[in-house]
């Protein structure tokens, strides 16, 4: 099973939330979504999930469009970060009954998967969703998605307002989860360094355009920091794809993404380190700094 | 193989590091089954691809064999392998980076020797 | 639909029903407490208009607020835009059948002047009750676009509505058992609900469709 996103496009005004992106999604892996702020990352899942009407393009399930199509959405959830406000009328509707319309939407919930979690989190039930915490509502939004068994599960800042024990709680849960089901979970979030080891792909997102979609393992082995006196970092990356250069008087540090084939000369006098994905993330997307 | 992950290096590269040094320990022994990818999983909170990496790095290199339907075994002659194999790398990872501090301070062949020979 | 749809559908009608019913026991209540002994039957016989006021105030309020509540989240849990709409549809017009098949039943048996000419007000009050819904629904949708003329309008209606009710029944209980001789002409009023029924269902349902399609689910 595949879901698919070809040339999507949502529009804001004259902004491109999401704009012209194509994305294969494959059973039985672990995603990560990240991007800045502002990147399309809520907007690009709400698209895939048929929450947000595309400006163009389509979203596709095994060649099905998922616009308005019970079948192909039976298979998917997309447990949004709730952000209740008293804007949205959904303030005043208890836990309980959050979960029981899930349960009635899913056609996988598993009754007693919900059970447990909720008893290991200790979530109140019959409180109104107005009265949680940060941390709580994230919990039920966790709940939710790993209860609700669908084969395709987006996950919107699952761990927003967790602590760090509690974060490390769902990193568990959720492997746990892909283990016993493969199931495919996309997970969006800020807190790349923690998530990075349980991911298996990177889908990275910059300003509404997609940037890669890559094999974690696979960039980190490509991924180097290479610094030392300017000069010298210069000679040993000419020809090699460079980004986030940063400058310190006469020393340079560079972020260096190597291809197939390629290698850093390191007859040069430079250190070569290994960079973490938060690292890599940043020496994408980050600004670059004026020379 | 109850080493925490470190930063410096590829997530799969030092599972199998692990285990191989495991073998070297004696912890696990030849013909002996080695965790499944959904433990080592579990154990270090990985994504079972990367530990299945780590694994086939070690298959490919004729440490670990496979067992259909069982798992993953160390192949008998897997401790001299690893010998082997470290002893050829122990000149790239550790006496290269030695000598190259070295030579950015200045110390001089016979210095280093001198060195040796005094620890 | 989906049988899961349904299921919520039709849980969610049971809840409107149980706040319908229930304000028109409180009416009946504050009603019966307030009447001289020999007008209780009276009051009785009045049953009905207990459950079309309390019925109409819980259709206002809940096809309000549904807009920004349920909806938006039974689109979050996958449901399609169809199956919201036919199931916000479906599930007001199964409270207005039960309102009036309970005022019916009500009144078909029992003798006297109340019951009969409750009997021939049933068709108005069948549309009051419609009504109450597309203008609740109407107002939610205004509601979602301009918040503050929602409001506006939503505590003007809820104020009239209540007013009128609260008048009906702190007043003289004998009015409301003689509510029907005073208001006239019956086919007129019929004719003109009908139409002005016809005008708001058009409406509420054309925008209610149209928001559901472009509707952007935000919890």
């Amino acid at each position: 099973m595949k879901l698919q996103c070809t040339d999507l496009v949502k529009t804001y005004g004259y902004l491109n939330a999401v704009d012209h992106v194509d994305l294969t999604l494959e059973q039985g892996k672990i995603y990560g979504l990240i991007g800045r702020n502002g990147a399309g990352k809520t907007t690009l899942l709400s698209l895939l999930t048929a929450q947000n009407p595309a400006t163009s393009g389509e979203v596709e399930l095994d060649g099905q469009r998922v616009w308005e199509n019970r079948s192909a959405l039976d298979h998917l959830c997309f447990s949004r970060e709730l952000n209740i406000s008293p804007e949205t009328g959904l303030g005043n509707i208890k836990v309980k009954e959050y979960l029981r319309i899930a349960s009635v939407y899913y056609p996988h919930w598993d009754a007693g998967m919900a059970q447990r979690l909720v008893a290991l989190f200790r979530l109140p039930v019959k409180k109104k969703l107005q009265k949680l915490s940060k941390g709580m509502l994230s919990m039920v939004t966790i709940v939710v998605a790993l209860a609700s068994k669908a084969e395709f599960t987006f996950l919107d800042e699952p761990v927003a307002g967790l602590d760090v024990v509690a974060r490390d709680q769902f990193y568990k849960l959720l492997l746990e989860e892909y283990s016993a089901t493969g199931r495919t979970f996309v997970i969006s979030t800020h807190i790349i360094e923690e998530a990075a080891d349980v991911l298996e792909e990177v889908i990275i997102l910059r300003e509404g355009k997609l940037l890669m979609v890559e094999n974690v393992q696979d960039l980190l082995d490509s991924a180097r920091y290479v610094s030392g006196r300017a000069e010298e970092v210069d000679a040993a990356v000419t020809g090699l794809e460079i980004h986030h250069a940063e400058s310190m008087g006469r020393s340079k540090g560079v972020a260096v993404l190597l291809r197939q084939g390629q290698a850093i000369d390191e007859s040069r006098d430079v250190t070569v380190q290994p960079m973490s994905l938060q690292k890599v993330f940043v020496a994408l997307c980050g600004e670059e700094e004026k020379a | 193989m109850k080493e925490q992950l470190t930063e410096s290096k590829s997530i799969y590269l030092q599972i199998s590091d692990m285990i191989e040094t495991d073998i070297l320990r004696g912890i696990l022994l030849e013909e002996e089954q080695v965790p499944s990818t959904n433990e080592l999983a579990r154990q270090y909170t990985i994504n079972p691809a990367t530990a299945a990496k780590g694994i086939n790095l070690l298959v490919e290199e004729g440490i670990l064999y496979k067992k259909r339907g069982i798992g993953m075994f160390v192949a008998a002659g897997a401790r001299e392998a690893i010998n082997q194999k470290r002893r050829k790398a122990f000149g790239e990872t550790h006496l290269a980076p030695l000598l190259r501090e070295a030579e950015s301070l200045g110390v001089t062949r016979e210095e280093l020797i001198a060195m040796i020979q005094d620890k | 639909m989906r049988e899961r749809s349904f299921r919520f559908w039709r849980r969610y009608a049971l809840e409107l029903l149980g706040v319908g019913l229930g304000a028109a026991l409180f009416f009946l209540i504050i009603s019966a407490l307030g009447a001289q002994p020999e007008a209780l039957t009276g009051v009785f016989m009045s049953v009905p208009y207990y459950i079309m006021m309390g019925c109409s105030f819980a259709l206002v309020l809940c096809c309000f607020s549904i807009h920004i509540s349920y909806i938006p989240l039974v689109l979050a849990m996958g449901s399609t835009r169809r199956e919201a709409f036919w199931g916000f549809l479906l599930c007001r017009t199964a409270v207005v059948v039960v309102a009036v098949a309970l005022s019916l039943l009500v009144w078909a048996f029992l003798p006297g002047d109340v019951a009969r000419d409750g009997r021939k007000l049933l068709p108005l009050l069948c549309l009051i009750l419609l009504l109450a819904a597309n203008l609740g629904s109407l107002m939610g949708l205004i509601y979602q676009k301009w918040r503050g003329i929602g409001v506006a309008l939503l505590a003007l209606v809820c104020g009239a509505v209540g007013g009128g009710c609260a008048m009906l029944v702190m007043s003289d209980s004998y009015s409301v058992p003689l509510f029907p001789s005073r208001i006239g002409p019956l086919g007129w009023w019929t004719a003109m609900g009908t139409v002005l029924w016809l005008l708001m269902a058009a409406a509420d349902l054309l925008l209610t469709r149209r928001s559901l399609r472009r509707s952007e689910v935000k919890l």
